[in-house]
Order: C-alpha cells, then structure tokens, then sequence
C-alpha cells in the first residue's frame, strides 16, 4: 500500500484516540492490582499511593493460604466449561434453526425465547430456588449448571450470525446429498468459529464471575465458586481490600488467558474460513 | 377474580416443603474472627453425638439480605441459624423460632446483660441466645489530637470544631455512615437518644421522630455533612471499617467495638482513643448496642437437639468466652465477662465495657420503620430537605404503618 | 413436501434444548413471580390475595415514579454512547498493526474483572477528595461532589456501566465486520473511496444484523441495570441513582415486601416485551434486506 499523507494523519488519529481510550480503559485495573500489593496503612491514604514503596507480595501467599483458592479455581473451571460447551452447541443449533429453518411459528419461538432476556433476575430468583429444591438438585453441580444454559443471549447472537452467512454455502452440500443435521454440523458450525470463540468468551466469563446465583443455591464448602469464596472476606468487621483485591486478580487470569487464546479465532474472517473448508 | 385465586392457591402449594433431611444445619455468615472457633465446638459435638452438625458459612453482605429470605420463603430454612435484631420480629411474628422457656433455667436467664436479654425476648418468651454485644463510640486519632493541640470533644460543637480544624484537602474530620441501608440508621440511634429523642413511643402507636428533640439528632447529620462538610458523603467512606481511620482518611470515626482489636492487629502502632456518643451539651452519653442471636428453627425436625447444642454451646462450653475475645467484643453473660479478663485488662475493650453500661439494645423495628429513618437521612444529607420536614413525612408514614401493625415488639 | 416436514422436524430437534430448559426454568419461575405479584407476601408467613392492589400502588408510589424517570434516563443515555463506543473501539483495532493486539485485550479487560474490584476502585477514583477531583483542580476545575451528589451520582454510575460493557460489545462488532467480505473494501479503494465512505457504504449497511443484537441486547440491559448501583451507590444519594429494577430489589430484600417487588419486576418485562416486539416490527428482526 502507499503510504499517503493522508494516511499517516489517519494513522496518528487513530493511535491517540487508541492510546486515550486504553489509559482510560486500564487504569481501574491498574489500580486493582496495585492495591493487591499494598500494606494495611495505603489502602485508604490520601493522597493516594500510586506504587507502592514496599510491595507487599505476601498479599498473595497469604490468600492462597487462608483460605482454599486453588479448589475454587478448579471447582469454577470445571462449572464455567461445562456451561460454555453445552451452551454454545444448543446455542448454535436454535440459532441456526431459528435464523435458517423453515418452520411454523418460528417468529413466535424467536420472540418467546428473547422475551426471557427481559425478566428481571431478582424476580425469578426465589421461585426458582424452589424449582431446583423441588427437583431435589439443592447444592449439586446441577443446580449451578443447568439453569444457566438456556441463555437467550447466544440464541441471539448466532440467530444475528446465521442469518448474514451466505445461503449458497448450504445449497451447495444439500444438493450434494447432505440432510440438514449433516449441514450443520460438517458446514455451518466450522465456518462459526469466531462467532462461537465470542460466544465462548462472554460464556466463560459470565460463569466465572457468577455469584449471586451460586450463592443462593449452594451451602456446602465442596460447591463453593470462586466469586462465593472470595465474598467471604468481606467480613462483619472490615473487609481487607488488599487480599480481596490479590484474590480477584487471581482470578482474572484465568478470563483473560481464555480471551487471549480465543483472540485468533475471533479475529479469523469467517468468510476466508468458509472458502478454506 | 375466583379463577385467579384458585391458581393462585395451587400455585403456593408448590411452595409449601419441609427441611431437609440429613445433618442438623447452622447457618451463619462468613467471619474470620470467629468460624475456625466455632467449627471447633461443632466438631466436638458432632463427635459426641449421633446426629451430626453442619456448619454452612454464607458471606456476609448476602447472607441476611437474601440467602435466608430465599431460604425461608422457599419453607426451608436451617435448623438453626444466627440472625441479627432488625430481623428478628418478622422472624418471631411469622412463628418461626423456637421458644427456650423450657430450656432455660431463670437463672442463666439472669446471667445475661439486660441488653442481651431485650433483644431475644419477645411476647414474655425467650427465643434464642444472643451472642455477642457491640456498642457503637468515636474512635479518633491521638496522635493527630496531640499535634494539632486538641481535647477529646465531649459536646456536639466540641466534636464540630476538632472536625474542622482537622480537616484537610485529604483528611476528613470525622466519618459517620453515609451509605443508605440499615446500618446507616443503626449508627443514628445513639445520637437520636443522646438528645432524648425516640423514633415511635414506647408502646409503639405512635412516632416521635418529628419532636424537637429527634430532630435537633437528625440537624446533627445535617451540619457535620452539609454545614460544616466535615464528613464524607460517599463511598468508599464505610464507618464500620476502621482502616479508615487507621490510614489517615479521617480524624475521627463512628465505630463499633469491633474496631478495637482490628486496630491493635493490624496497626499495633497506631494510636488511637475512644469518646462515648454525648448529647449536644454533652450532660448525657449514649451507644447503641448490635449483636447477633443464635436461634432454632420452630420447624426443624431437630428441633430439640438444636436447642439443646445451643444451650450446652453457650452455657456449658467456654465458648462464648473464647469467641467474644478473638472478636474483641462484650460477651452477653455476666458471669462470662466477669472472667473474661483479656477484655477487661485491655484498655480499648475495658472502655466500651464502661460505655455498656449506659448503651442501650439495637432496635428491632420492622424495615418499613428503618425504611423511613434511611429516608430521612437520605432527604437531610443529599436531597436538600430541612429536618422538620423530613421527620414530619416519616412521621405520618411510620404512623400509617403502626396503625396497621399487629406483630410483637 | 417430504423435505419441509423433514426440515420443521429437525427444526424442532435443534430448539427443544434450549426451549424447554426456558420453560422450565425461566418462564415457570416467571409465572410463579407474577402470581406472587398478586398478593402481599414478605417471604415468611402466608401470601394474602390482593389482586392488582399493588400494580395500582405502584402509581401512586412517588419513589417508583421518579425510578421509572430514572430508568429510561439510563436506557437514553446507555444505548448510544454504548453503540458508538464500543462500533469505534471494533474499527480501531481491526486493522492488523503495531501493539493492536495489546489494546484489544485491554480494552476487553474491564469485562472480566469481578464487580467488588470495579466498584472499589470507581468509589475511590469519584470521591469528593479523590484523585478524579486532584487531576481536574490542576487544570482549574473547582472541585465536584460526584457520587455524593443527586445531580452526578447518575452519570457516575452511567460511565461505569459503559466501562464494564463497551468491550463486551466490542467483540460482536469485530466478529461482525470480520463477517463482511474483503473484496467489498479492495473494489471499493479502486473507486477512490476514503475511510468514512468505506465505512457509511459498506460496513455499516451490512452490519445491520449484528448492530441490531448490540441495540435490542443493550436496550434490554439498560433497562435492568441493578449490579453497578447495587455496589456503587446502594440507589443513592436519596435515590437519585435507583432504578425500577433496583427499588424491586429493595422492596424484596430489604423491606421484604415480595408481592410489590414482583408487581414492578413484571411491569419491567411487559415494557421491555411491548418495546422490542414493536423495535423487530421497524427492524424486520435485523434481517439484511
């Protein structure tokens, strides 16, 4: 490409406004982290202290010691995973169905199914506690994962995706014989890598950072989520900024080396994808 | 209309369920200060007895305002579980604590503190063990006092005017509750009362919040916010959370007794003071006392076991001594105190021991009540509202309520 | 004739997962809500039936008239600055080039950052002597109340809620425009068009159906804002920040009054139902026509 000068302007444009929003973006962050290394005494200081003289990495053993970290991250990782998978096939297939099968009453089902996103969590939360003890799934991996699958949520996005991928890709294996089960799982779903690799992201983390939910339905130290755990040091006396803080960025690492690891995939062009299969 | 309660009536049968079978369950929040202790005590009684305890821990800002509800409305709470004040009367009105008359002898009644004993008795009946008593003072920072050359303030313009001169771009004079919720009317009490004023009377027919004395209180809230700025209206300005004094946010700080020990564990070389809450010539000290109360669900099938684990873990075993110690608070036992000598000899604790002496019980008014008193402040402190005409709209709702109130107090 | 039957049957196959997992644990709950909406229940002793005493209570209910203000203030505010924010982050990084890579996980990093932490930290940065407050006095402004006041509190809140969601909405917009095909752009550089005229003539029009998830998915959240008031000003100062969603809150699990609670959680999802079924009329479900 030419390097025109109205180019560089652009790209000088560009990087401010990229550099501006990301100072924004991070410092929060930033601060959550340099929190974490603060001693008792910086926490609340004004005016505030932006690098801590003496970081206190203690903050962070102390954390893995007082209280069961590692079997929150891996009792989380194991309820955050199997919501995700579950989600994005069923999600995929009644986005697909919704978005390029033909069937009676399927404006209707579109409708019915984003009309759960609009209830408010707060008010189904007490009935549904009694469903799932009714169903005698009180404190079971049940009762944290099945109720968060059947999310409108990626229904509605890959019902958004489907309907803008071109028709002649399906066309093409049906006339080769394919049934729609077989187009859908040998066409369709590989060209939806980025969109399920999004789709992943915001499922992974959800779950992740779940708590209220899991809160309410568990009650055993075996069932415990990370975001559970991590409340319980807010305590009735003071609450411990400088562990709370060590123990949420603990926890985002985890998020965030999902987000790294899908990034290629969301950034593959679904089109490229497509004419590679 | 018939057809929409026949459904409605089928509907609630869904919600009508019993306990759950299994171990007897005890629920309360998570506290480091004291679940490893308690723990300790379950276990032992879990290893002389057949049917064993399960201590379930729930964090803290959740566990009142929505685990139990949830639990409760869905019919199946704990068997036992620890509660505070504020919600103590809709629990004991809904029928769902267990009486101890017949557990308890007149004696162990007698052991405790009268503020102890206000706060499980309800209708002449005694409804569970209260834990531990928590008296609110000021806290303030004597080393700051010393430099700038200043007596611990014993009025209300004493306390105004040390603010004032501490106060800096990046100090506050002193932190009162300004978050709204419940804890923010827990800590306008004792100045409430310091001045004589009373948010209904005492039997309950009628409010006094919009007397002149209740509302000189209320101006209190006013000035140090608005008139003076002493104090800061938002978070993270938490009052419960000493740190902040101990960092330097502010000079002075509404705390509980709590706040002591967190003090001298976690800044052992800060030094600190405590002054009562005076009235506003300062003739008069008042606190509020707040604490929790293990009671036992009137439904459980355990119910006679868990009365009598609660009765031999509050007057068989010591801990009720060895809890109150750890956290640094006022055990509700008399005879327990009296040997409590670690609370005693320590000076921060042996002065809110003094200060329990005149403090009165945390109130158990129906949230509609504490409702309107977070309105008031809200109205006071941000929205503009002079005093009286806050505590004259409170007034006229508590008094539609309490005409229609026909629970327990 | 054969194929259609085959075709609605697999149809069904596809959706039952989901639909009777709705059914049964949000549409149920739902209607168990509504009917608890009927009475007046504090979560404890007997339901009594009411009828619709408390959807008439809640017009006359002062507090709930000025959240009902409140949340469509949110919704006005929230939806385009979140359309335009998070469509401008998606075309700033998707071109490949120096360090976009980094920006892309930090601007997608507030998403993932538990609430406590956010909350902690806007606190911090908005209180009267904070550091937000320090950086606008060296540049001469006198200092703000923000979250202390009634009049700033709302934005405090509102800016937090854009915070924590424009990456989140970034990522569908990338995956959006990674949808439209290169070639578009390429015959579009041979006609000599410029960065705006590729952006108003191609990416725009054919980003109709994920534009059209970001506005329905945005509008529905912003009318259910509950967990960033919930940490950061508990609806205050003197409700200048609680919403209808919030003050149901509030009535359930502070006040316990669960019938009333219920009542205006339900009168949320008959606005947001009526709302979006007449937005899919306008939008034709963001069909690319």
């Amino acid at each position: 490409m030419i390097k025109s000068k109205g180019n560089r302007i652009y790209q000088v444009v560009r990087y401010t406004i990229m550099i501006v929003l990301g100072i924004i973006m991070v410092f929060p962050l930033y601060w959550i982290c340099i929190t974490s290394l603060k001693s008792s005494g910086e926490i609340f200081s004004n005016p505030p202290v932006f690098l801590p003289s003496n970081p206190e990495w203690g903050n962070f053993i102390e954390v893995f010691k007082q209280l069961p970290f590692l079997k929150w991250i891996i009792n989380t990782f194991f309820v955050s995973i199997v919501i995700t998978v579950i989600a994005l096939l069923t999600h995929s297939m009644s986005g697909y169905a919704l978005a390029r099968l033909n069937f009676k009453g399927r404006n209707k089902i579109f409708i019915f199914m984003i009309s759960t996103l609009m209830i408010p969590f707060a008010s189904i939360m007490v009935p549904l506690f009694i469903i799932i003890r009714q169903l005698g799934w009180y404190d079971s991996y049940l009762a944290l994962i099945v109720p968060a699958i059947p999310n409108a949520f990626g229904i509605f996005l890959m019902r958004q995706f489907y309907l803008g991928i071109p028709k002649e890709l399906e066309e093409a294996s049906r006339l080769d014989g394919c049934s729609i089960v077989g187009t859908f799982f040998k066409i369709i779903l590989p060209i939806s890598k980025p969109m399920l690799a999004a789709l992943a992201v915001f499922f992974f983390i959800a779950n992740w950072n779940s708590f209220l939910w899991p809160m309410i339905v568990t009650s055993s130290e075996s069932m415990k989520l990370i975001q559970v755990g991590i409340a319980s040091y807010a305590g009735d006396y003071y609450n411990p900024w400088a562990y709370i803080m060590a123990a949420n960025t603990v926890a985002l690492i985890p998020t965030l080396f999902i987000f790294i690891f899908l990034q290629k995939q969301l950034m593959t062009s679904i089109t490229m994808s497509g004419i590679k299969s | 209309m018939k057809k929409a309660g026949i459904i409605f009536l089928v509907a609630m049968l869904l919600f009508t369920g019993t306990v759950l079978a299994g171990k007897i369950t005890l629920w309360k929040y998570a506290s480091v200060v004291n679940d490893a202790i308690l723990q300790g005590y379950v276990d032992q009684w879990n290893s002389e007895n057949e049917n064993e305890i399960e201590l379930v821990l729930i964090p803290f800002a959740q566990y009142t305002s929505t685990k139990l509800p949830a639990a409760f409305s869905s019919g199946m709470g704990p068997d036992m579980f620890w509660i505070s004040p504020g919600d103590f009367l809709r629990y004991a009105n809904a029928g769902i604590f267990a009486e101890f008359d017949n557990y308890i002898s007149q004696e162990q009644i007698d052991d405790m503190f009268d503020a102890a004993k206000e706060k499980v008795t309800a209708g002449g009946h005694i409804y569970g063990i209260p834990i531990g008593l928590e008296p609110l003072a000021i806290f303030y920072n004597k080393t700051l006092f010393n430099e700038y050359g200043l007596e611990a303030p014993k009025t209300w313009e004493e306390i105004f005017d040390a603010a004032e001169a501490l106060k800096t771009g990046e100090r506050w004079g002193i932190i009162l509750d300004p978050v709204p919720g419940s804890y923010q009317a827990f800590t306008f009490y004792p100045w409430l009362w310091a001045e004589d004023g009373k948010v209904i009377n005492d039997s309950w027919t009628e409010s006094e919040i919009n007397s002149a004395n209740s509302i000189e209180a209320i101006d209190f809230f006013n000035k140090a916010f608005n008139e003076y700025e002493v104090s800061p209206k938002t978070l993270p300005a938490v009052s419960s959370n000493i740190a902040m004094l101990a960092d330097g946010f502010a000079a002075m700080q509404e705390c509980g007794i709590w706040g002591v020990k967190v003090l001298q564990n976690s800044y052992p070389d800060f030094e600190f003071g405590i002054i009562p809450i005076p009235s506003k010539d300062g003739s008069k000290l008042m606190s509020v006392a707040g604490g929790w109360i293990q009671v036992v669900n009137d439904g459980s099938k355990y119910r006679e076991e868990a009365i009598n684990f609660t009765m031999w873990l509050f007057y068989e075993t010591d801990f009720l001594k060895v809890t109150s110690v750890s956290a640094g608070v006022i055990p509700t036992l008399k005879s327990v105190l009296a040997e409590a000598t670690e609370i005693l000899e320590n000076p921060g604790l042996a002065k809110f021991a003094e200060i329990m002496e005149f403090a009165k019980p945390e109130p158990r008014f129906p949230p509609e009540i504490v409702k309107t008193l977070q309105d008031i402040l809200q109205a006071v402190i941000f929205g503009g509202i002079s005093p009286e005409e806050a505590a004259n709209n409170a007034a006229k709702e508590i008094d539609s309520f309490l005409s229609g109130y026909k629970g327990l107090h | 004739m054969k194929y259609k039957c085959r075709e609605s049957l697999t149809a069904w196959f596809f959706i039952l997962p989901d639909f009777v997992g709705q059914i049964v644990f949000i549409m149920l709950p739902a209607v168990l809500g509504f009917i608890i909406s009927l009475s007046i229940w504090d979560g404890l002793g007997k339901p009594t039936f009411v009828g619709f005493e408390n959807y008439f209570k809640m017009f006359s209910d002062p507090i709930f008239m000025k959240s009902l203000v409140i949340t469509v203030k949110y919704v006005i505010w929230f939806v385009p600055l979140n359309f335009i924010f998070s469509l401008l982050m998606a075309l700033l990084i998707r071109e490949k080039s120096k360090g976009v890579t980094i920006f892309r996980t930090i601007y997608f990093a507030p998403t993932a950052i538990s609430l406590i932490s956010v909350g902690f930290v806007w606190s911090y940065m908005f209180q009267s002597n904070g550091f937000i407050n320090s950086l606008l006095s060296n540049i001469g402004i006198e200092k703000q109340e923000f979250l202390g006041s009634t009049d700033q509190a709302f934005y405090i809140v509102l800016a937090m809620s854009l915070y924590m969601s424009v990456g989140y909405f970034m990522i569908i917009f990338l995956g959006g425009l990674n949808d439209i095909s290169r070639e578009y752009y390429d015959a579009a550089e041979v006609d000599g068009a410029n960065i705006l005229q590729k952006f108003w003539y191609i990416s725009f029009p054919l980003l109709k159906p994920t534009s059209f998830f970001v506005l329905v998915m945005s509008f529905i959240r912003a009318f259910q804002f509950f967990d960033q008031i919930y940490i950061l000003t508990s609806g205050g100062p003197f409700y200048s920040t609680t919403n209808i969603v919030f003050y149901a809150f509030q009535n359930a699990f502070q006040y316990y009054h669960f019938g009333y609670a219920a009542a205006m959680d339900f009168f949320v999802f008959l606005v947001l139902l009526i709302l979006s079924l007449i937005s899919f009329k306008i939008m034709k479900g963001g069909e690319i026509k």
